[in-house]
């Protein structure tokens, strides 16, 4: 029997009907469970807020960043003229906080709190982690700092000068010490398949910075091996880094929301280790038709078509484990936020693995299709799966609920129709560009002006001769830039979508806004989420 | 999947193939490579770069110009680089003395790897430095007026000093009477390194029969 | 994984406050009230089901794994260093190709002006209005070998008219990267493309420009060539 008194406007043992499917009794045992979990989330609080909120942050200066960048592409005596503002310098310091500032640090708060909530523990060694995350923050603003002022190494994904890199690479090192510990002292047998995942990116990242640094900065290799690591690297931060933090956070929260097991065991184990063999191989896939000999392409377009067999099986797992709760998209953001991101990762790896064949990779490699790619994955899928978590695990932090269902729902079109229409309007730019640095006789929009929108596009295609270079440069940057001022707008579109976001962790971490007693969802009739997410 | 120590086998193993297969292979393949003396000229290339071209590779690096330039022309089925004028299927003994090595990975701008060749006008390079909108109508090159200092003429003009002819307006950044536009020492750098990329010297021919 | 009321548990009977006490410190007591609603209202930990991997989708897979083996062995170029494009058919070409034959100074010209010419000038001689001159249907081309013939040597700078549209650019000079026999190569397959129909000219009438021009050092301007 128990001692504890009765939650206030609840009896023990009877079910909250307001969210549970009728018939689901709330036990003593479930109590303990939920007492457990009000620990663990205690002991998260500051350290995973002290993360998210810096996260936030820097995706606010990471999305000025960008504008500026884009708006230089099409207009580009804007701002012109002025040495720290300059593209060369901007793009990479755009590149630098996203991934850094923003990804890197929502995904290492989101880890804090996935380990403990599936190891069992509460976070132990709150100032090993908190240290870990103010280094992390000097190191993104020195360095961005750094980039700005013309310090950048120019290494695509490690611009940041030496002293960042030690900062990150020790504060690394703590993230993954405390993950060990944590996960020695679990009191949970089972390894749920999220904690493979996030294991992995704890122990692979180190390996992969610690590599580039080593041979392409401190002690570089001779020559075009240089490329081929850096290239090893700069996939890798998206595969073994930011897509099993977003693949955790996924297999985490799409079962936990919905209240249904995640469909196959066995698929999981599939995705991961397909993903572990092939994911890291795909590198050279960003160097086709280089200086480089052919094995390594071809070994790297073989990995990055393999690639289908991890990402099939993870759409599979997912897509079986929701398709009964749809309805639920209607009444849960983090739930709309984590399916929209788990539908763009099936996307852009398809996108990605096409793009890796020497067929297709002719025309594509080096245009903006490649800037759509890189968008709709670390965005498209793991910034938007971030939300989703965030979503999801600040008010269990704070103890508030969200403010505002109204701005939630603002943040999450414009950020969804933004990327969209991001990767949309790029890919045909890109395309567009490709063809006419590759294939074309003559100028698109020059044929479209003359022709009419289907005649000149048939005539566009009617043009088309192998190794081609009959499109003069100035003309293939003259056709681009029509879809560089709709990427524009698109950014726009993002930026409106994060001020609301931002706006929506102000209000919840300070305390301020309305005060909820039920969660933030978009429609307020909870007997039908119930009955969405019921069995 | 509960064992720890099996999960770090795996992760291990895996990841340690591909460190092998994209690292160290190719590290140890091409770590050998030399310069080569081309019989009918006696000339040697690559040669490596002079102290000015070093500055301006790292004026090249400081401002970025990776990001919107690759440095390789492409070949095999990918001859468009070569119709298009960007020079002969760029190999790995091309890049022995560049460190770091700039690829690139984005055609927002044309190729650079032989624009020493394509372009040999120091000035040319320095006006479009300058202004690349007056320079090439429609380009959307940043510009790099801070590259170069606008000054009143003391006594003699400068030997440096840009001169522009009657199509260049004020507007277009033109000195006003008395005045001149004058590159900095990282302006003049830069251009030295861009004259330096002239990869146009054949190789022995690639593809089975030694580089 | 253990069960929520797991009877192995030997504190599973316990009040919720002694089983959540740390094992070394005093018993901490856990306000319920304390606990917040959205951890009341959650939902079991994730967990998961056990359905079987679909047969279609490991056919699938194996279909993958035999075409990956496939191109992995054929376009390898035999893992050595030294082989950059993938394509046995294009390498068998290369090495069964004889000693060089005697070019045809057309098509050296062309391969010339692909390599050296074509990024201002264009693939099509039509050069860019307003920026750079066409040389299909040029005058200067056509009409004015011993103009080209300089140009070619110690380049072009200024203010130049060409088919009655106005240019001012800086063309660089070739005399020092290009032989006498390359630039009267190029030059020939100038006059001679995109409908240009104009004569030959020889490495003899090169050499003999460039011997008349020697000692200068910056490029010519159109007033200059055109002059008296």
């Amino acid at each position: 029997m128990s001692s504890i008194p009765a939650p206030a406007g609840e009896v023990a043992g009877k079910s909250d009907d307001r969210l549970d499917p009728p018939g689901f009794e709330m036990t003593i045992d479930q109590a303990d469970l939920a007492a457990q979990r009000a620990e663990i989330d205690r002991s998260c609080r500051w350290p995973v807020l002290f993360f998210y909120g810096s996260a936030t942050a820097w995706l606010l200066v990471g999305t000025v960043l960008a504008l500026i960048a884009s708006i230089k592409l099409h207009s580009p005596t804007f701002l012109g003229n002025i040495s720290w503002l300059t593209f060369g310098r901007v793009r990479p310091a755009h590149l630098d906080v996203v991934a850094f500032g923003w990804a890197s640090m929502v995904g290492l708060g989101t880890l804090l709190w996935l380990m403990c909530r599936l190891c069992r523990v509460p976070l132990r060694y709150p100032a090993m982690v908190v240290l870990a995350g103010v280094l992390w923050n000097v190191a993104v603003t020195a360095g961005t700092i750094a980039v700005l002022a013309g310090q950048g190494t120019s290494i695509e994904w490690i611009e940041f000068p030496m002293y960042c890199t030690f900062m990150l690479f020790i504060s690394f090192a703590l993230i993954g010490l405390w993950a060990m510990l944590t996960f020695g002292t679990r009191k949970e047998g089972h390894v749920y398949v999220s904690q493979w995942y996030l294991f992995a990116a704890v122990f692979w990242f180190p390996w992969v910075y610690a590599s580039v640094q080593m041979l392409v900065v401190i002690a570089p290799v001779k020559g075009v091996p240089q490329e081929s690591i850096h290239w090893w690297f700069g996939h890798n931060v998206l595969g073994v880094f930011f897509t099993p933090m977003g693949l955790a956070t996924i297999y985490y929260l799409i079962p936990k929301v919905i209240g249904r097991p995640i469909y196959s065991y066995y698929l999981s184990i599939l995705g991961f280790w397909s993903l572990a063999l092939f994911y890291n191989w795909a590198g050279a896939h960003h160097m086709v038709g280089g200086p480089l000999p052919a094995w390594l392409v071809t070994v790297s377009a073989v990995a990055s078509i393999m690639m289908f067999i991890p990402v099939i099986t993870t759409a599979i797992n997912h897509h079986m484990t929701t398709y009964k709760s749809f309805g639920a998209l209607q009444y849960s953001p983090t739930l709309r936020f984590v399916v929209f991101g788990a539908m763009m990762y099936t996307l852009v790896s398809f996108q990605g693995s096409l793009m890796s064949v020497r067929i297709f990779n002719e025309p594509f490699h080096f245009t903006h299709h490649t800037i759509a790619h890189a968008h709709i994955g670390l965005y498209g899928f793991y910034t938007m799966v971030m939300f989703g978590a965030m979503y999801y695990i600040v008010p269990r932090l704070t103890g508030r609920e969200w403010a505002s269902a109204r701005l939630i729902r603002v943040h999450f079109w414009a950020a969804s129709i933004g990327i969209f229409a991001m990767f949309v309007t790029l890919t045909i730019g890109g395309v567009i560009q490709g063809f006419e640095l590759n294939q074309a006789s003559e100028p698109f929009n020059k044929l479209v002006g003359q022709h009419g929108l289907l005649d000149g596009t048939i005539k566009f295609f009617e043009g088309f001769k192998r190794q081609n270079g009959a499109v003069s440069f100035i003309d293939v940057v003259r056709d681009t830039i029509p879809w560089l001022w709709i990427r524009s707008g698109t950014g726009i579109l993002l930026f409106i979508g994060h001020l609301a976001f931002g706006w929506l962790v102000w209000l919840n971490l300070s305390g301020r806004g309305k005060k909820r007693t039920g969660p933030t969802l978009f429609r307020t009739d909870p007997k039908g989420y119930a009955i969405a997410t019921g069995r | 999947m509960n064992y720890g120590p099996l999960l770090f086998l795996g992760a291990f193993l895996t990841f340690a193939s591909a460190w092998l297969g994209l690292v160290f292979f190719p590290a140890h393949q091409l770590k050998d490579l030399q310069p080569v003396t081309v019989e009918a000229s006696a000339e040697t290339h690559p040669r490596a770069y002079s102290g000015e071209e070093l500055q301006g590779r790292a004026v090249y690096i400081s401002e970025g110009c990776v990001y919107c330039h690759s440095q390789q022309s492409r070949g095999g089925m990918y001859l468009a680089d070569e119709q298009r004028g960007w020079g002969r299927r760029s190999m790995p003994r091309d890049y022995i003395y560049d460190n770091p090595v700039l690829l690139g990975t984005m055609r927002t701008g044309p190729d650079l790897v032989n624009i020493g060749a394509r372009q040999p006008s120091a000035d040319w390079h320095l006006k479009h430095l300058y202004n690349p909108q007056k320079m090439v109508p429609g380009s959307i090159m940043a510009p790099f007026g801070f590259l170069f200092e606008m000054r009143k003429i003391e006594g003699e003009p400068s030997p440096d000093a840009l001169r522009f002819d009657a199509g260049w307006t004020a507007d277009d950044g033109a000195p006003a009477a008395g005045y001149e536009v004058v590159p900095t020492q990282r302006a003049k750098a830069l251009v030295a390194y861009l004259k330096s990329l002239d990869h146009t010297y054949e190789l022995p021919a690639a593809n089975g029969a030694g580089q | 994984m253990s069960e929520p009321n797991d009877p192995n548990d030997p504190k599973h009977d316990r009040p919720i406050d002694e089983r959540m006490r740390d094992e070394d410190g005093p018993p901490e007591k856990v306000d319920v009230n304390a606990m917040h609603a959205p951890i009341m209202r959650e939902k079991l930990e994730p967990r998961d089901g056990f359905e079987p991997i679909p047969i279609w989708l490991v056919t699938v897979f194996g279909a993958l794994l035999f075409w990956g083996g496939w191109y992995l062995a054929t376009y390898s170029g035999g893992w050595r260093s030294d082989v950059f494009d993938e394509d046995p058919e294009a390498r068998r070409i290369v090495q069964a190709s004889g000693p060089p034959k005697p070019v045809d100074p057309l098509v050296r010209g062309e391969k010339l002006f692909t390599g050296n010419c074509t990024s201002c000038h264009g693939v099509n001689g039509l050069g860019q209005p307003g920026v750079y001159p066409p040389l299909a249907g040029s005058e200067w081309v056509l009409e004015h070998p011993d103009r080209i013939r300089r140009i070619l040597l110690h380049g072009l700078e200024g203010p130049v008219t060409v088919r009655g549209a106005m240019f001012n650019n800086a063309m660089p000079a070739f005399g020092v990267k290009l032989k006498d026999e390359q630039i009267a190569a190029v030059l020939t397959y100038v006059r001679h493309a995109w409908g240009n129909n104009a004569g030959p000219i020889t490495p003899e009438e090169v050499a003999a420009a460039r011997a008349e021009t020697a000692g200068r050092d910056v490029p010519f301007s159109a007033d200059e060539l055109m002059g008296p």
